[in-house]
């Protein structure tokens, strides 16, 4: 095959371009010819590292934005005459940097970069108190920080806090006078005098500075702006972003989605890596049939999975639900359109034998394209106020879009079924103390971009909650799951 | 988080960080879809997370990674058989197996750094909108009065400059 030819091939297929017919052609000849696989595999690590540097710009866009919305007014004049290309621009002495960086290394490098253009003595923030092993970063070399330095643009802090205790911890005070404190392992770089980029662990922000209303932390998923006190916010090594609003109101914005989520104190979203950008949100009830919570929506019989929509069946597909004194109720509780009828209803519930996990299996009938996914739990003992232990939601929420559910047996990605979120409300409430874990809770699972995904199935993975020495009683009074979808009309999109 | 997760923690992350492009390039190689890599880049990532205390750090990590990310390609691709997109089982491991054999991805990515200054600034323009997310080639092709089919080859040309250069950069470090 001419040379010409098989590369017009290998790029009709890195461009989604290519025919049956092509991709076959393009197949055999690369069975055959391992100059054109080397060729091959040049043309398509080049389109994967085009497509970083493409992220990395959009990125920039991304932070631009919130710099126009927030704070940036304060700081600089020039927010708005960068264009997305520019912010990257080849030809600088910047971009040898890239390269070798990361997704995050490269936003972070090029929100730093393209907003703080000017000015390369700009002080952002000072080191109020420094950790052990904390150092400064800029240009890849680094330097031990300590309590006085300045943090300027272009330099990352870098906190080495081993046992994450308030004393050994890093703080710093921005100029608008925002304080924020980096908790264990973390690194955060100060984009302005009121802004910052979280690479990775955690940081808590306190904005009470009149100046430092509209404190905004960006990660890589998410956008967090403080209009008034404190939040904490946490990103783990797989992307997952968490934010945990302590006092006052905090607004989160996440990458890709058009919607503003107001949090406020004491409530927390977190975001799940990966492109659907899903997004978990836990409230406490109000303790009543009602199961009135802050933002998210009763039980309700009006959702896709409800049995009196008549589209879907739930069964349990792997474990046992607990028999004879205290049994769970039937499976089917959880399609009725209702929650508990009381604090202590296991007869309402459906939930698995003593200390075992389980999962429940939800045939919608079709692939639906599904927008939230809600579950509801309730435990209240009556006589011991601190045992609400049952109304814990732990659990793996998988999807899949086949004829056939994938067996339950072996690794369940591995199987083929999508994973779409890890919940874990006491994590989540932060419970260290038995009374602080809400006894009704409801746990509502969402996308940025508005689709969950399109799915057939869906599957629980279910754990019980292990609190020594309680090996007893211990799995969740779940009282209903709520599908919300739609039917899709045009398959093939 | 006890100082001993925390460390595993802290050099996961410094490995990570340091092969994350060459983890995505070896992805990209191996799918047809552009829009897949960043799946099962996620996927790998968490495998990698969740295994990384049993890792040798005196090993490779991009060998160790490199091996993850073919099983994980190969599972996505085993449910997208019927996709007419996907090469042969055989085909993808003999390409990963060359792949994992070639350490000059670090240089040439950093060739390219080089290569993207010397472009035309107009070609530059266009080859970094085209590769933003979520990026339509016909809506921008027609921002830019013409068809998406030119676009597609205007492209093409651009990167064929570009391996161009890279392989010239490359040879006169000695790697190609």
């Amino acid at each position: 095959m001419p040379p010409s030819e098989l590369l017009k091939l290998i790029q009709r297929y890195a461009d989604g371009l290519a025919t049956k017919v092509e991709t076959s052609q393009l197949e055999q000849q690369l069975q055959e010819d391992a100059t054109a696989r080397r060729l091959f595999r040049s043309y398509l690590e080049l389109d994967s590292a085009l497509e970083r540097i493409g992220s990395a710009a959009a990125a920039s866009v991304f932070s631009s934005e919130a710099f126009n919305e927030t704070t940036f007014d304060r700081e600089s004049t020039h927010k708005n005459t960068l264009s997305p290309h520019a912010m990257i621009r080849p030809g600088t002495s910047r971009m040898r940097f890239w390269m070798p960086l990361t997704v995050t290394g490269v936003i972070l490098l090029m929100v730093g970069l393209a907003l703080l253009d000017h000015g390369s003595s700009q002080a952002w923030a000072t080191i109020i108190d420094a950790g052990p092993g904390a150092t400064i970063v800029r240009d890849g070399l680094s330097r031990a920080a300590r309590s006085g330095d300045v943090l300027r643009k272009g330099e990352l802090l870098q906190a080495n806090d081993m046992d994450e205790s308030p004393s050994a911890s890093t703080r710093i005070r921005f100029t608008s006078g925002a304080d924020v404190t980096l908790l264990g392992v973390s690194a955060l770089k100060p984009l302005t005098g009121n802004s910052a980029y979280l690479a990775f662990g955690q940081v808590s922000a306190l904005a009470q500075a009149p100046q430092s209303k509209g404190f905004t932390l960006f990660t890589k998923t998410s956008q967090i702006v403080d209009v008034g006190t404190s939040f904490v916010a946490a990103v783990t090594p797989d992307g997952q972003s968490r934010v945990d609003v302590s006092d006052g109101t905090v607004q989160v914005r996440l990458k890709g989605g058009l919607a503003t989520h107001q949090l406020n104190s004491g409530e927390a979203l977190c975001v799940e890596p990966g492109t659907r950008q899903i997004i978990t949100r836990i409230e406490s009830g109000d303790q009543t049939t009602d199961f009135r919570f802050p933002t998210i929506e009763p039980p309700s019989n009006a959702d896709y999975a409800d049995a009196a929509q008549g589209h879907a069946t739930i069964q349990v597909l792997r474990g046992e639900l607990l028999q004879g004194k205290g049994a769970s109720g039937p499976v089917s509780v959880l399609l009725d359109g209702r929650g508990q009828t009381h604090e202590d209803a296991p007869e309402d519930s459906s939930f698995f034998q003593n200390d075992a996990t389980g999962s429940f299996l939800l045939d919608l009938g079709q692939v639906v394209s599904i927008s939230k996914i809600n579950s509801y739990s309730w435990h209240q003992n009556t006589t011991h106020d601190w045992q609400r232990h049952r109304a814990v939601q732990k659990f793996t929420l998988y999807g899949f879009a086949g004829e056939r559910p994938p067996a339950a047996e072996m690794d369940h990605e591995q199987a083929g079924w999508v994973r779409i979120a890890r919940i874990d409300s006491d994590d989540y409430f932060r419970v260290r103390e038995l009374l602080e874990r809400p006894a009704q809770q409801a746990c509502s699972i969402t996308s940025a971009g508005g689709e969950i995904g399109r799915f057939r199935y869906l599957l629980w993975e279910v754990e019980p909650t292990l609190i020594m020495p309680l090996r007893h009683l211990n799995n969740t009074f779940y009282g209903e799951f709520d599908v919300f979808a739609e039917i899709i009309s045009d398959p093939s999109h | 988080m006890n100082p001993a997760h925390q460390q595993i923690h802290r050099d996961f992350l410094r490995f990570f960080m340091t092969h994350e492009a060459a983890v995505q390039g070896f992805i990209r190689t191996l799918v047809s879809r552009r829009e897949d890599v960043a799946e099962i880049l996620q996927e790998v990532a968490v495998v990698l997370w969740e295994k990384f205390a049993e890792f040798d750090q005196s090993r490779d990590f991009r060998q160790w990674a490199f091996g993850i990310a073919r099983y994980n390609v190969l599972a996505h691709l085993r449910d997208r058989s019927r996709d007419r997109h996907v090469f042969d089982e055989s085909l993808i491991t003999l390409i990963a197996d060359e792949a994992t054999a070639d350490t000059s991805g670090e240089l040439r990515r950093q060739a390219l750094e080089v290569c993207l200054e010397k472009l035309p600034p107009a070609q530059r323009e266009i080859v970094l909108a085209a590769y933003q997310p979520k990026t339509r080639i016909d809506m921008l092709a027609r921002q830019r009065g013409q068809t998406a089919m030119s676009l597609y080859k205007l492209l093409h040309r651009i990167r064929l400059a570009l391996l161009e250069c890279i392989d010239r950069n490359c040879v006169v470090e000695g790697v190609s």
